[in-house]
């Protein structure tokens, strides 16, 4: 399949972590800034955050210098196997499932989340046989939502296994 | 030094009952579970089982808790070593060389190293408490607010300067941490970066934080393998092997009596702690061997110098407790509410009307050096199981523990919502070769930092120049410079001396 695209080459993604480094600082340097009743509210935070800023100043037009666009005229597409996707997508595909599972927690129970979380784990890294998808996350939520509630005494909002608990 | 009749005494209390020789295996245990799983902690595990200390006397309770402590300092290396997630914020460093060795195979070995180191470290530690508490404290006495300032920092470039190639990323990576250290509210009121959330007004929870930080890119990166050791014939659990590494462990006592050195030197100063001795003692050790590169890829020496370090800080911090009342971080804490539960004030009074007590405590945990490796063994034969188990169950079990853990820590969402913003932070900094180590110390220690600061500036009539004008603060500010010039400078003067060198010899040609 032939497609027209762009292509961005160089230390794109270095240059947006700075930036964002950047912006942090400067946000944070400005807030403490406003919120302060004196000097001394600013004495550490204002050198760190100019010593920051030049810092990653410095980095950031040394890198961005490296920086390109270029103009794609066509591109194949191959398809995906279920390997190439574990290998290619699985880290970054990880790290949003455990953002979606802690922002679910509260919102679905902790126990509904955790299941799901560890469901879709096991899929992603290969796990096929249903038996395993369903009773493997069964016990992993119950033994960790059982260790909080009775062990850490640390009181667990579900959605299910909250009747069995006093 | 060392007063006879109260050491006699001493011996006296630890053996008049069975008491103190029921609780602390126990404590052991304890700690050993709660160090080995990640996003519990040792301070959890203490705080929860200080009311059963008020069912103990005085010195058994002080020696449980202390077992709990013993064990979790240890018990941090098991996952650090195993699946490169640090138990405890202590065992970072333990991961930079344990967990290659572990991927190479080397599993048994690294965790029988790690176990002499840290028993060793203990043991030691509590010679200096027993032969030097009074006189150290004096010393600790002379560290004013300028001396741990400069301390914190020094701390941070040190680590900076791990990473030689990228030292300025280093910097900027703890001078990030330095802020993210200090959100949520100051001393006098003055609320800052918290976003108008009242979760933050006590700042990011340190223990998600470095939990997240560090766990990031290597627990993301095993959803790609199938086991932690590629090579089926190297999955092999064997308890000969880690007696074998154990007693292999013998053979580095300079980098052992050096890490001790370290941590406990390090665990004396008030709120320091065993998180920064580790990293120090492993900065150091590094930089003394002429072999550098291999650390970093499996050498047995990275772990012991992180181990014995972070052991030992335990009876360093012991000093300061003791002598001066002050706790060192929250492990200490913890105990300071053992001793106001039994109605004990530590202090110059308590060691000097309570001297066979204070003996009782430092053989107590000698033995209890001598246990974590009797206990220890056995528990690492189960620990190190571990790897024959697919990463497919592994890697669910190990997130949903951190995230939970950090919950259970915390007691709101902030602990997992920090652990998931951390680790992906700790991802992306890793891809981009940014120290993830100098951004945890500036973490934990930029609130202190800030606050060792403005008494500085208090004490010198808010004025700075205080901080170059104490012979201690001073000597502290050149090893910054030093620091900062041999980074910068190592390579050039290198150069220089060989281009002389040479110079030197085609003129005598």
């Amino acid at each position: 399949m032939k497609l027209s695209g762009v292509r961005f080459e160089g230390p794109w993604g270095h240059c947006v972590l700075l930036i964002a480094f950047m912006t942090f600082t400067v946000w944070y340097a400005l807030d403490s800034g406003h919120a302060s009743k004196g000097i001394r509210d600013v004495l550490l935070i204002g050198p760190v955050a100019v010593l920051a800023l030049i810092l990653c100043a410095g980095i950031f037009f040394k890198e961005a210098i490296q920086l390109r666009v270029r103009i794609v005229r066509q591109r194949t597409h191959e398809k995906k196997t279920a390997v190439d996707f574990q290998q290619e997508y699985g880290v970054a595909t990880a790290m949003i499932l455990m953002a979606v599972y802690v922002a679910l927690m509260p919102l679905i129970g902790f126990d509904t989340a955790t299941f799901l979380f560890c469901l879709t784990l096991l899929v992603i890294q290969g796990s096929r046989k249903i038996w395993v998808l369903i009773t493997f996350p069964a016990i992993i939520t119950f033994l960790s939502i059982l260790s909080m509630e009775e062990v850490l005494s640390v009181p667990t909002p579900t959605l299910i296994m909250g009747k069995f608990f006093g | 030094m060392v007063d006879g009749a109260a050491l006699a005494a001493a011996f006296g209390f630890l053996f008049h009952s069975l008491e103190a020789w029921i609780v602390v295996p126990i404590g052991l245990l304890i700690g050993l579970l709660f160090g080995t799983l990640p996003g519990l902690s040792v301070t959890i595990a203490m705080a929860i089982f200080l009311p059963f200390s008020l069912l103990m006397d005085f010195t058994s309770a002080i020696l449980f808790l202390t077992a709990i402590f013993t064990g979790g300092g240890f018990g941090g290396a098991v996952p650090a070593i195993l699946v490169n997630v640090p138990g405890t914020p202590s065992a970072v460093a333990t991961t930079f060389d344990g967990y290659p060795m572990a991927k190479a195979g080397r599993h048994n070995e690294a965790l029988g190293i790690a176990l002499v180191a840290s028993s060793v470290g203990v043991a030691l530690s509590y010679i200096v408490l027993l032969v030097l508490i009074e006189p150290v404290a004096k010393f600790v006495l002379r560290l004013g607010p300028p001396e741990l300032f400069f301390i914190a920092a020094w701390g941070i470039l040190l680590i900076a300067a791990l990473s030689q190639d990228a030292f300025l990323k280093g910097v900027i990576s703890g001078l990030i941490g330095i802020l993210v250290g200090t959100i949520g509210m100051t001393a006098n009121g003055t609320v800052r970066g918290t976003f108008g959330s009242m979760y933050l007004l006590d700042g990011f929870p340190s223990t998600p934080v470095v939990i997240g930080l560090f766990a990031a890119s290597e627990l993301f990166l095993l959803v790609k393998s199938q086991y932690i050791i590629q090579d089926k014939a190297l999955r092999k659990v064997s308890l000969g092997d880690i007696f074998s590494g154990f007693m292999a462990g013998f053979r580095y006592m300079g980098v052992i009596l050096r890490g001790s050195a370290i941590g406990t030197l390090i665990g004396i100063v008030p709120g320091i702690g065993s998180a920064i001795s580790n990293l120090v003692s492993y900065a150091y050790t590094r930089s003394r061997d002429p072999d550098k590169e291999s650390y970093g890829r499996g050498n047995p020496k990275g772990v012991v110098a992180a181990e014995s370090a972070n052991s030992s800080s335990e009876g360093g911090s012991m000093v300061t407790l003791l002598a001066l009342g002050l706790p060192g971080g929250g492990n200490t804490a913890v105990m300071l509410g053992a001793f106001a539960m039994h109605n004990v004030v530590p202090g110059t009074r308590f060691i000097a009307d309570h001297k066979d007590v204070v003996y009782a405590i430092v053989l107590g945990n000698f033995a209890q050096a001598v246990l974590l490796i009797l206990i220890g063994l056995p528990f690492l034969r189960l620990a190190v199981s571990v790897i024959k188990v697919p990463l497919k169950f592994l890697l669910p079990t190990i997130l949903i523990l951190t995230v939970l853990g950090s919950y259970a820590l915390v007691g709101n969402m902030m602990g997992p919502i920090t652990l998931t913003g951390a680790a992906i932070l700790g991802a992306i900094l890793k891809k981009y070769n940014y120290s993830v180590v100098a951004m945890v110390i500036g973490v934990l220690l930029g609130s202190m930092m800030e606050g060792e600061l403005v008494r500085s500036w208090q004490m010198g009539g808010r004025d700075l120049m205080i901080l170059f004008q104490r012979p201690l603060s001073l000597t502290f500010f050149i090893g910054i410079v030093a620091t900062i010039t041999w980074s910068f400078g190592s390579e050039p003067l290198k150069r220089m001396f060989r281009n002389w060198r040479q110079r030197g010899s085609a003129r005598a040609d």
